[in-house]
C-alpha cells in the first residue's frame, strides 16, 4: 500500500470515527433526589444555604455514563396512513411520549405531541435554484467531478391557460411558453427557445476514457413555433395532470469548431442552419408526494422529429468513423417514455414502486455525432416536463451516443418521514452505443447499475438528493465504478 | 482525485461548517402558567436573588455532526435571573405583591442546572434542555417562621434532522427554543406547587 492510499485510509477511518462515534451528553446531569412534596426545613438553614455565595462553582462529578436512549412511543406504520401530496397543506405530527435520558428519572415526564403546520404551496408558480455535482470514482473520461446548476422558473397565468417554463443557466437555456387564452377548446400556441452554447470543447468518452481526438466545440441555438392542444385531467395536482400534443417548427443554427486536442485526420462539417418539424404527445396522470417525487399514477410520452440541414458535408473522426452527407444531412429521431408508480401491495402508503422506461431510435446510418440521441446521468425524473429525459444513473451528463436505446429502471422507495424518502433503484440499459466501434474499440450493448439514495426536505425550503450508484461496467466499460450525486434545490 | 478524497473534502467541509463560534442567546419567558391554572393569591412576597449552583459558567454546548463539542452557548443574562424573573412574573399574575420588607413569604431558590445540549443519533439530532431548581419558602408570622423546600426538575427535547447541528445560522434559535420550552415546563411545575403552598398557609391563618 503506498503512502497516498495509507493517507486516504487514515482519513477515512478518522472521518468514520467522527461521524459514527456516538455522542454523549457531557454536561447534563440527573436530578437530585426528587421530593414531590414540600418538606419542612429549618429557617436558619434556608437563610444560610440559599443566600451564601460560593466563589467557586459547585463542580459535580459524573460518576458513570448516562443512558440516554429516548424511549419514544413511535407507532408502527399505519396501514391507513396516507402520504401527503405535493402542495398540500399538512400538519406534521411529532410524536412525543415518555423520554428518559437518565435512568434515575421517573417516566412521568411526558413530552407532548406537537404539530407543525406546513402551509399549502402554489406549485404552478415556482422560482427555484438547483445545483449539485457528480463525483466519480474511478474517473469517467478524465473527469472526477461534474458540477451542474440552473435556475428554474415556472409560471402559470389566466387559469393555467398561459404557462411558462424556463431552465436558465446562461450557456444552456430552455424556455417554453404556451398560450391558449384566445380560445376555449384548449388549443394553444407554443413558443420556445433553446441554446446549448457552452464555449468549451468536448471529447467523447470511449471505453470510459476521454478520446482526445474527438475534441470539438459545438453547439446549437433554435427557436420553436407551434400549435397544439392541452386538456387538464383531474383536480388534484392538476397543474401536472394533462394530455397534450404539439406540432412545432424549430428553425435553428448549429456550429462546430475544432478543439485543441482534435486528431489530425478529423474532418468537420460546415456550420449550418437547420429546420426541424417536431411532434410531441404526452399524458401525465401522476400524483406527486410532498417532495415532488412520483407517487401514484402513470405517464406516457412520444417525441418524433425530422430535421433538415441547409448544408452539410461528409465528415469523419477517424478512418473507420465516417459520416456521409447523403445519410446524415436529414435525420429522424423517435423517442418515448412510460413511467408508473404504485404503492407496494399489502403494505402501507410509505412503500412505493416506481417504474421508468425510455426508448430512443434513429434509422441506421442516419445519425452523426451532432445529431445522435444521447443518454447520460443526472437526477431522477419527476417533474412532468422532465419525464422524457433518459437517465442512466452514475454516468456523466450526455455521456453516450446512442443509435437506439432502451432504459428500464425499477425503484423501491420508503417514506422515512413526510419530507424524507429512501430509495433503491436498479437500472438496465440496452442499445447500440458504438460511436467508435471497430476491432480496437468496443462498447457494451447491455449493462446494469444499482442506486441507493435519500431525498429529503431540508431547512429553508430546500430539497437535498444524495445518490450513490454502483455501475457494473457500462459507464467505464472495462471496469466497475462508483458515483455519488449530490443535488440541492431551493425554492423562493 | 478519487472518491475517497472527495469524501474527505466533503466531510471536512461539513465539519468546518458547523458552528465554532460561541453564541449569546436571550431566551424569553412568554408563558402564563398563573392564568392557566386560574389560582388567585393575595399577600406580599419577597423573592431573594436566586443562587446559581450550576457547575458550569456557560449554558449550552454546541456540537458538530460528529458529536464533539465545538463551542459554547451563553445566555445574555445569568440564568438565575431569567428563572427568577419568570417566577416573579407568574406570582404577580397570580395577584401577589412583591416587596422587599416585611413580606409574608420569602422565596429562595438554588439553580442546580440550566443547560441545553444536543444528542446526535444516526437519524436525528435531539436538543435536550434541562433546568433543575430547588425552591425554599419561609412563611413569616408574628410568632414564628416556618420553612419549606422542594426540588423541581424539568427537561424538554426538540427533535431535528441529524445535520441540524452543522447549520450555524439555525442553531442558536434551536438552543434558545429548547431552553424556553424547558423553562416553561419548569414553571408549569413550580408555579402550581408554590400557589398550593401559599394558599394553604393563608387558609390556616
Amino acid at each position: 500500500m503506498n503512502t497516498k492510499k495509507c493517507t486516504q485510509l487514515i482519513a477515512l477511518i478518522a472521518i468514520s470515527i467522527l461521524y459514527l462515534g456516538c455522542s454523549d451528553f457531557r454536561h447534563l446531569r440527573p436530578p437530585q433526589p426528587k421530593n414531590d412534596t414540600w418538606e419542612k426545613a429549618n429557617v436558619a438553614e434556608i437563610r444560610q444555604s440559599f443566600t451564601s455565595h460560593n466563589s467557586k462553582p459547585n463542580v459535580r462529578k459524573i460518576n458513570k455514563k448516562l443512558s440516554l436512549l429516548p424511549d419514544l412511543d413511535i407507532p408502527l406504520p399505519d396501514a391507513k396512513y396516507k402520504t401527503p401530496l405535493a402542495g398540500q397543506n399538512i400538519k406534521i405530527k411529532i410524536i412525543g411520549g415518555s423520554i428518559q435520558p437518565f435512568p434515575e428519572l421517573p417516566i412521568d415526564d411526558i413530552i407532548p405531541d406537537e404539530e407543525i403546520e406546513v402551509e399549502s404551496r402554489d406549485r404552478s408558480n415556482i422560482t427555484a435554484i438547483e445545483m449539485g455535482s457528480y463525483f466519480f470514482s474511478e474517473e469517467v473520461g478524465d473527469i472526477s467531478i461534474a458540477p451542474f446548476g440552473a435556475f428554474f422558473l415556472r409560471r402559470t397565468m389566466e387559469d393555467k391557460k398561459r404557462r411558462l417554463r424556463a431552465i436558465i443557466s446562461g450557456l444552456y437555456n430552455e424556455i417554453e411558453y404556451t398560450d391558449s387564452v384566445w380560445n376555449t377548446n384548449g388549443v394553444e400556441a407554443l413558443f420556445s427557445f433553446q441554446n446549448n452554447t457552452i464555449p468549451l470543447s468536448r471529447s467523447e468518452i470511449i471505453e470510459g476514457n476521454r478520446a482526445g481526438f474527438t475534441d470539438v466545440e459545438w453547439g446549437s441555438v433554435f427557436a420553436g413555433f407551434g400549435i397544439g392542444w392541452r386538456k387538464y385531467l383531474g383536480n388534484r395536482n392538476s397543474y401536472d395532470n394533462y394530455v397534450k400534443t404539439h406540432l412545432i417548427y424549430e428553425p435553428g443554427f448549429e456550429y462546430n469548431k475544432p478543439g485543441d486536442d482534435i486528431g489530425d485526420d478529423v474532418e468537420l462539417p460546415r456550420d449550418t442552419f437547420f429546420h426541424r418539424i417536431r411532434w410531441q404527445f404526452e399524458i401525465d396522470l401522476f400524483t406527486r408526494n410532498f417532495v415532488e417525487l412520483l407517487h401514484e399514477g402513470w405517464a406516457f410520452g412520444i417525441d418524433a422529429s425530422f430535421t433538415h440541414r441547409d448544408r452539410w458535408d461528409d465528415h469523419a473522426f477517424s478512418d473507420v468513423l465516417q459520416f456521409e452527407e447523403d445519410n446524415t444531412r436529414d435525420y429522424l429521431q423517435l423517442k418515448g417514455y412510460f413511467a408508473a408508480a404504485t404503492k407496494v401491495p399489502f403494505l402501507s402508503d410509505r412503500h412505493h414502486l416506481v417504474l421508468r422506461n425510455h426508448v430512443g431510435w434513429m434509422p441506421n446510418k442516419n445519425w452523426d455525432r451532432f445529431s445522435a440521441l444521447r443518454i447520460g446521468g443526472g437526477p431522477s425524473q419527476n417533474e412532468a416536463d422532465d419525464l422524457s429525459r433518459p437517465v442512466f444513473p452514475g454516468a456523466n451528463f450526455n455521456q453516450f451516443i446512442a443509435e437506439r436505446y432502451l432504459l428500464v429502471s425499477l425503484e423501491y422507495r420508503f417514506e422515512l418521514a413526510v419530507f424524507s424518502y429512501l430509495h433503491v433503484r436498479g437500472t438496465l440499459v440496452w442499445g447500440k452505443f458504438g460511436f467508435l466501434q471497430d476491432d480496437e474499440f468496443e462498447t457494451k450493448d447491455a449493462q446494469t447499475a444499482i442506486t441507493a439514495g435519500l431525498t429529503t426536505g431540508f431547512l429553508f425550503n430546500s430539497l437535498i438528493i444524495i445518490e450513490y450508484t454502483f455501475d457494473y461496467g457500462f459507464v467505464r466499460q472495462d471496469s466497475t465504478g462508483n458515483s455519488l450525486l449530490l443535488n440541492i434545490a431551493k425554492s423562493f | 482525485m478519487n472518491l475517497a478524497d472527495k469524501v474527505v473534502i466533503f466531510s471536512v467541509f461539513i465539519c468546518c461548517s458547523c458552528t465554532i463560534i460561541d453564541s449569546n442567546i436571550n431566551p424569553k419567558y412568554n408563558a402564563s402558567i398563573a392564568k392557566d391554572i386560574g389560582k388567585k393569591g393575595k399577600g406580599t412576597i419577597k423573592i431573594h436573588p436566586f443562587k446559581n449552583e450550576t457547575s458550569l459558567d456557560f449554558q449550552g454546548s454546541k456540537k458538530s455532526i460528529s458529536g464533539f463539542a465545538t463551542s459554547k452557548i451563553y445566555t445574555q443574562f445569568p440564568p438565575e435571573i431569567l428563572i427568577r424573573d419568570a417566577l416573579k412574573t407568574e406570582l404577580i399574575a397570580m395577584g401577589y405583591k412583591i416587596q422587599d420588607n416585611q413580606a409574608q413569604f420569602e422565596i429562595f431558590a438554588k439553580l442546580h442546572q440550566y443547560f441545553v445540549e444536543p444528542k446526535i443519533d444516526l437519524l436525528s439530532t435531539n436538543f435536550y434542555g434541562v433546568v433543575e431548581l430547588e425552591v425554599a419558602i419561609i412563611e413569616n408570622s408574628h410568632h414564628s417562621s416556618q420553612g419549606y423546600k422542594r426540588h423541581f426538575f424539568s427537561q424538554r427535547a426538540i427533535y431535528t434532522p441529524p445535520w441540524s447541528t452543522s447549520l450555524p445560522i439555525a442553531l442558536d434559535g434551536i438552543y434558545m427554543k429548547t431552553l424556553e420550552r424547558t423553562t416553561q415546563k419548569l414553571m408549569a411545575k413550580v408555579v402550581p406547587a408554590i400557589a398550593d403552598l401559599l394558599l394553604s398557609k393563608k387558609g390556616k391563618k
